[in-house]
């Protein structure tokens, strides 16, 4: 009996490495080996010549480079930094004020959920670079409203750079969302309409239980959104950042090494992104209104506890019997 | 039961005029302001479309003249039809179907079986693999395109599809981690009593994963084949690193379409004068788009669903 649970287990096991295997060696080939290569070669100068490749290691030169001489890249990395802290939050409040109207009684429900998805579907680096160039991502006349020119004016230059940046983008940023309302909207409808109940009962106004009920439910999927939704801005064909890198790549001036070091700096500022999106609103252990988790947690605990219990007197009482003999 | 209470809760509500009446109109005008926003942020959404529609059938003419806004004096079909040649629109649309589906089929099967393993089996190092199938989301392409680049050019490959296949089979195509988050997410709701059952009578794995787990997963399958599909459709950075100008879809035509437009049209003869102007420039984005569009109105439904369904068996 016992020998055939463990091969029970140990066959387990065999299938599911089975059917991860080709994803853990391509993971290793195209993923894994890569990085590591991409980090030696940023130490590298990698020329392509007719022979092949000549590398020659060269150190530090390469970061050293990508920061103090040259002359655009740093400031294109400010660029993308402010203008993804400017547009993230956006995006995701956009998409939850859409969800939350989406989730109510609303005629027409489906017809705007199709409406707000379809850019998913279409688009792409060449055709929002077209948009752009026609000004079609931004309505008509919005750069030239007299209120925002004042407001442009009195800011500091960079920072009115940046917003007339998101002006002229400003359909192409909501455009980005159609994912991450869907997203938030099934969190919305999983909530437990119950907990609403209660804190109705509670007093709470609607606006308490936006705060109180709402959003904690659907903390975890914000996350999961504001992951998706750096990693899709930084990853557009249109980034600046990403362009730089590839055209560096066959720049004979600059070649694969300094487009490594590149790559790499642009990783870590990624991560950096993402680490701070992470630190100010990251998963977190909070106080639900009426969790049922925690009280689900909690009632499993008792259980376990109770069968313990049982177990101990089972014992106990056996033990006393054989005493007793 | 409810749905009574509710309704005897109204009759009661009319039954008091005055306070009901105020009431009623804050919601109704709450439920106006709602409407309306929602109106315009879609008209918002579409504005970029629906401006390309009206000026794809512009002619220079209507482009020029300030007082035509959206619908053009005269419709000028003449730009699709330079559009289209331009463009070299069948051929290029069969190739840009091939480059897109088959890897979008291999990537879909391999990252089934992944996410079937990982949701299926237990054993040891699971969560690692997990962890890295996450982890390699936030990975940018930009660190591992250079050491691919070289791969696929040493192994031969590099200029045709082949660089596009390979990685797709081994589970590393375009944005497979999220593919193989939502096959762990569907394949989750698989009970496990179910394939046991299947086994007990005798069906081998293979069986049990193609009788029992596939036509629960179904769903999964579909909207990881489509947004698979359209992923690698709308890809142009890596598409013209690996295919170089071996391999032109249609998004990456658009790129350089004037040029082509000036070197076909206003060469040729008897077209002089013929400018790459907007209106064929987006008569030639809008052809680009219009599979894309059909695919969408054909799909929606599994669209729409499959990511809420991956939504609600998440996190």
């Amino acid at each position: 009996m016992k020998t055939k649970r463990i091969t029970k287990t140990t066959r387990d096991a065999m299938r599911g490495w089975l059917c991860c295997l080709p994803w853990l060696a391509g993971f290793a080939i195209f993923t894994l080996y890569p990085i590591y290569s991409t980090f030696k070669m940023s130490f590298e100068s990698v020329v392509i010549s007719a022979e092949g490749l000549v590398r020659s290691s060269v150190g530090w030169d390469n970061y050293r480079r990508v920061f103090l001489a040259d002359v655009t890249f740093p400031g294109i990395l400010i660029d993308y930094v402010g203008s993804i802290i400017l547009e993230v939050p956006i995006v995701i409040v956009f998409s939850l004020i859409i969800a939350l109207i989406l989730s109510k009684d609303i005629k027409g429900k489906g017809f705007f959920r199709t409406l707000f998805f379809l850019p998913v579907i279409i688009i792409s680096g060449p055709i929002i670079q077209k948009f752009m160039d026609m000004g079609l991502m931004t309505i008509q006349g919005a750069q030239s409203n007299p209120v925002l020119l004042n407001i442009l004016e009195v800011l500091p230059e960079s920072v009115s750079g940046l917003l007339l940046k998101l002006v002229n983008s400003f359909v192409m940023i909501l455009w980005f969302s159609g994912v991450q309302i869907l997203l938030l909207l099934s969190a919305l409808q999983k909530i437990d309409g119950s907990m609403y109940e209660a804190a109705r009962i509670d007093g709470a106004s609607s606006w308490e239980c936006f705060w109180k009920v709402t959003l904690p439910n659907v903390r975890n999927m914000i996350v999961i959104c504001l992951i998706y939704t750096i990693v899709t801005i930084s990853t557009f064909d249109t980034n600046t950042v990403i362009t730089t890198i590839q055209t560096n790549m066959f720049q004979t001036s600059r070649g694969m090494g300094y487009a490594s070091a590149q790559a790499w700096v642009y990783f870590v500022v990624l991560l950096l992104v993402i680490g701070l999106f992470m630190l100010l609103y990251g998963p977190r252990n909070e106080h639900i209104y009426g969790n049922t988790k925690l009280a689900k947690l909690e009632l499993k605990r008792a259980k376990k506890l109770k069968k313990q219990q049982e177990k101990d007197l089972k014992r106990l009482y056996r033990e006393s019997r054989r005493y007793r003999e | 039961m409810k749905k009574n209470m509710d309704g005897m809760k109204d009759k009661l509500r009319q039954a008091v005029p005055g306070k009901v009446n105020k009431q009623n109109a804050v919601h109704l005008l709450f439920k106006v302001l709602i409407y309306l926003f929602l109106i315009v942020t879609g008209f918002v959404f579409l504005y970029p479309l629906l401006k390309m529609l009206s000026m794809s059938l512009m002619s220079s003419e209507d482009l020029t003249n300030p007082l035509v806004v959206w619908i053009p004096y005269q419709v000028s079909w003449e730009n699709f039809s330079r559009a289209v040649l331009v463009l070299g629109y069948l051929e290029t649309l069969w190739t840009t179907i091939y480059v897109s589906v088959l890897p979008a089929l291999l990537q879909t099967l391999v990252c089934a079986v992944t996410g079937y393993g990982l949701a299926h089996f237990r054993f040891k190092g699971k969560n690692v693999i997990f962890g890295l199938v996450l982890a390699t989301f936030i990975i940018p392409t930009q660190i591992t395109m250079i050491p691919q680049f070289l791969m696929y050019r040493d192994l031969g490959i590099l200029y045709s599809l082949k660089s596009y296949l390979l990685p797709a089979v081994m589970g590393q195509g375009m944005k497979s981690s999220i593919f193989v988050l939502i096959f762990f997410l569907f394949f989750r709701q698989v009970p496990v009593s179910l394939t046991e059952a299947a086994e007990v009578d005798g069906a081998k794995q293979i069986v049990v994963f193609f009788r029992v787990a596939v036509p629960i997963a179904m769903p999964g399958f579909l909207i990881s084949f489509l947004l698979s599909t359209v992923w690698y459709w709308n890809e142009t950075y890596l598409a013209s690193l690996y295919f170089g100008s071996n391999i032109k879809t249609l998004p990456m035509k658009l790129e350089n379409f004037v040029d082509t437009f000036n070197k076909m049209i206003s060469a040729s003869e008897g077209q002089a004068g013929a400018t790459a102007n907007e209106s064929v420039q987006m008569a030639g984005t809008l052809l680009i788009i219009l599979p894309l569009l059909a695919l969408f109105f054909v799909a929606q439904k599994h669209f729409i669903e499959g990511i809420e369904k991956t939504g609600i068996t998440g996190e």
